[in-house]
């Protein structure tokens, strides 16, 4: 027999609705005060326990990447140094796991621990500027074109189709190309390669999504009553935008950010794996894993532990953003259920 | 009407593809570098303004882009810079690659995520829904490379070395040279693409599927008496597949400038394969005949959805 959703949906109201009535009256009698939504979506988000484990992970990377230098200095091992005698086998192979090397060696005789823990870093922070960027543009750009509508948002609107056609992956590698062999001028820096070109690659790329989310929830915002009074009291236009719509649309903002992360993170490593991402030696996982395709059949080490460090994180990034998800806004279809 | 609009939307987003193309490769590197970048380290001054000016380099960019842009409408994408091979030809080599990578990696995502976003969502909260979900969760996680290189660890290496050759690592056979070969060869690049695509729509159709089926017509189905099947796979499925088929559209567009990284990965000499060698030999015609085919997908693909909704969803045909 099938189960009706109806049968399931009491149950989600109870739990998930940010309605004090909903609450059992157990727990209503105990503490009758004001919550502020923020306060709330944290409670729910401390009530989930994958999302607390994925946190949980997320910070173990986190340390790993701030404390790399500490790994090296305790297997004594520089993250570009290479071992010719001790690291590789006679034939020049990668060497197996041992007490010398504790997940094995790379391709060039390099500590492969020391080289993931120094690979979370790049992840990491191409993640979160990557992100930070492409949310600012598209953010900007989404509250410019719901609010003034008009004009502008039929300018923003086309330029949002535009970059949603665009294959992002073929005008990544080859905008990343480009700039390799001439280098950006942008004021004092000159950017050809590394972590702030692929930042900006993927920052140029990916804020259209953001924009069109923005913008749709502007224009359902920009009517109602407290913009009005707000325009009425004589407040100016940039005033509202920031004082009274950033506000509503910063929980959406803010749950597409989380869920941006992985997606930047991947993206930073495809570049890397491409060959146009981060340039050697720097130790990053993308390239990592491009290096060790060509040794997967004699070092499995090599492929397997940076394919999970990645794996690892970006997983623990979506089980995150999910219960973000779930935890701002009850009412959507929770995809954990 | 509504298409006509559509349609002159396409084209406007293919004419401001073309002129970002242009300022990226054609301004962006200045004229001066391509004809260094292609005359070779220590070629003479002279060559270098030979290749410029046979390459337009040292006209105005209107003259340039005019010259690109007329090119274009004729069908021709120019000549790549090394051998004079014409671009279209470079392309049409690359596309029944990576045509047959879509062709064979979409039914297999479209298939599993489907019906485990259906069943999931027939069954919410059950362990075969918890681990759809938790499957789905994983592979939307899994970066392509990362799943392609294990595929072929596992898959390939793993089963060849004790003596199962089930999969070649890598290498593309033709179809009409050898149907079975070709099929054999594709297996793995079509689960790298597909098993991660398919996450996605467990998802979409999971939450579509419990949305509909909580919408009042369904109940009416049901009070009718209709057959369970009958209501789920007739009434609520058609106006589940509203969002998924638009996924689905724009997955298929896209994947034909997206599949570069599994081209990569099993070696095969597709479009995406083809440009990443052609960037790195900075080899500007073959980049941009190869980003304006992938562009047009996307549009094309777009305007195709578009198109189909009214087939399938009846509420749209109203409007």
């Amino acid at each position: 027999m099938l189960t009706p959703p109806e049968a399931a949906a009491p149950r989600d109201l109870e739990t998930q609705s940010d309605d004090p009535r909903g609450h059992s009256s157990a727990q209503n009698a105990r503490s009758i005060e004001g919550r502020s939504p923020w306060r709330l979506a944290l409670e729910r988000l401390r009530r989930d326990r994958l999302s607390l484990v994925a946190l949980g992970v997320i910070l173990l990377i986190v340390l790993i990447a701030i404390f790399a230098p500490f790994i090296a200095k305790a297997t004594g091992h520089g993250v570009d140094t290479q071992y010719p005698t001790i690291g590789l086998t006679p034939t020049g192979l990668p060497r197996p796991p041992n007490s010398v090397f504790p997940l094995g060696t790379d391709d060039l005789g390099r500590t492969l621990l020391v080289r993931i823990a120094y690979g979370a870093r790049v992840s990491l922070l191409v993640g979160v500027l990557a992100t930070l960027m492409t949310v600012t543009i598209g953010a900007a750009l989404g509250l410019v074109a719901g609010y003034f509508g008009k004009v502008v948002d039929t300018l923003i609107a086309r330029a949002v189709d535009v970059m949603l056609s665009i294959p992002f992956l073929l005008f990544a590698i080859a905008l990343a190309s480009v700039v390799s062999v001439t280098p950006l001028h942008l004021g004092p820096f000159s950017l050809s390669k590394g972590i702030p070109i692929v930042v900006l690659v993927i920052g140029i790329f990916s804020w259209a999504t953001v924009a069109r989310i923005v913008r749709g929830q502007v224009i359902a915002i920009r009517s109602r009553e407290y913009i009005e009074a707000a325009r009425a009291l004589g407040a100016s236009s940039w005033r509202i935008i920031i004082f009274d719509v950033l506000p509503n649309v910063l929980p959406t903002i803010i749950v597409y950010a989380t869920l941006l992360i992985p997606v930047s993170i991947v993206a930073e490593a495809a570049l890397s794996y491409l060959g146009v991402g981060i340039p050697p030696p720097t130790a990053d996982w993308g390239s990592m894993i491009a290096d060790a395709q060509s040794y997967y059949q004699q070092a499995w080490w090599f492929l397997t532990f940076p394919s999970l460090a990645l794996l690892m994180t970006t997983l623990a990034f979506n089980i995150l953003g999910d219960g973000v998800r779930d935890a701002i806004d009850p009412r959507g279809t929770p995809f954990k259920s | 009407m509504f298409l006509t609009r559509r349609l002159a939307l396409g084209i406007l987003v293919m004419w401001l593809v073309t002129v970002i193309v242009f300022v990226i490769f054609y301004i962006g590197p200045g004229s001066a570098d391509v004809a260094r970048a292609l005359a070779g380290r220590d070629a003479p001054p002279a060559t270098v303004a030979l290749i410029a000016r046979r390459l337009l380099l040292d006209r105005p960019w209107y003259v340039q882009y005019g010259h690109f842009v007329w090119g274009l409408l004729h069908g021709n994408l120019g000549f790549d810079y090394y051998h004079d091979e014409a671009v279209t030809t470079i392309v049409a080599q690359g596309i029944p690659i990576t045509l047959s990578l879509i062709v064979g990696a979409a039914p297999i995502w479209l298939a599993i995520g489907v019906l485990t976003g259906m069943y999931s969502a027939r069954h919410p909260r059950s362990f075969a829904d918890r681990s759809f979900t938790t499957f789905a969760l994983a592979f939307y996680s899994t970066p392509t490379f990362v799943l392609g290189v294990l595929l072929i660890l596992l898959l390939y290496y793993q089963l060849t070395i004790h003596g199962i050759a089930l999969f070649p690592g890598s290498g593309y056979t033709p179809l009409t040279q050898n149907p079975f070969e070709w099929f054999r060869g594709l297996i793995l690049p079509w689960l790298t693409l597909a098993l991660v695509a398919a996450a996605t729509y467990t998802r979409l159709t999971r939450s579509a599927m419990l949305d509909v089926l909580g919408e009042d017509y369904v109940r009416t189905a049901r009070a009718k008496g209709l057959g369970e099947r009958r209501v789920v796979w007739r009434h609520a499925l058609r106006a589940a597949l509203t969002p998924v088929l638009t996924q689905f559209g724009i997955d298929v567009g896209t994947l034909v400038g997206g599949t570069v990284i599994t081209e990569q990965v099993f070696g095969l000499p597709g479009l995406g394969w083809t440009a990443v060698h052609a960037i790195q030999e900075q080899d500007l015609p073959v980049i941009i005949g190869i980003v304006i085919v992938a562009s047009a997908a996307v549009v094309v693909s777009n305007i195709a959805v578009d198109a189909l909704y009214a087939f399938v969803d009846p509420r749209v045909r109203l409007h």
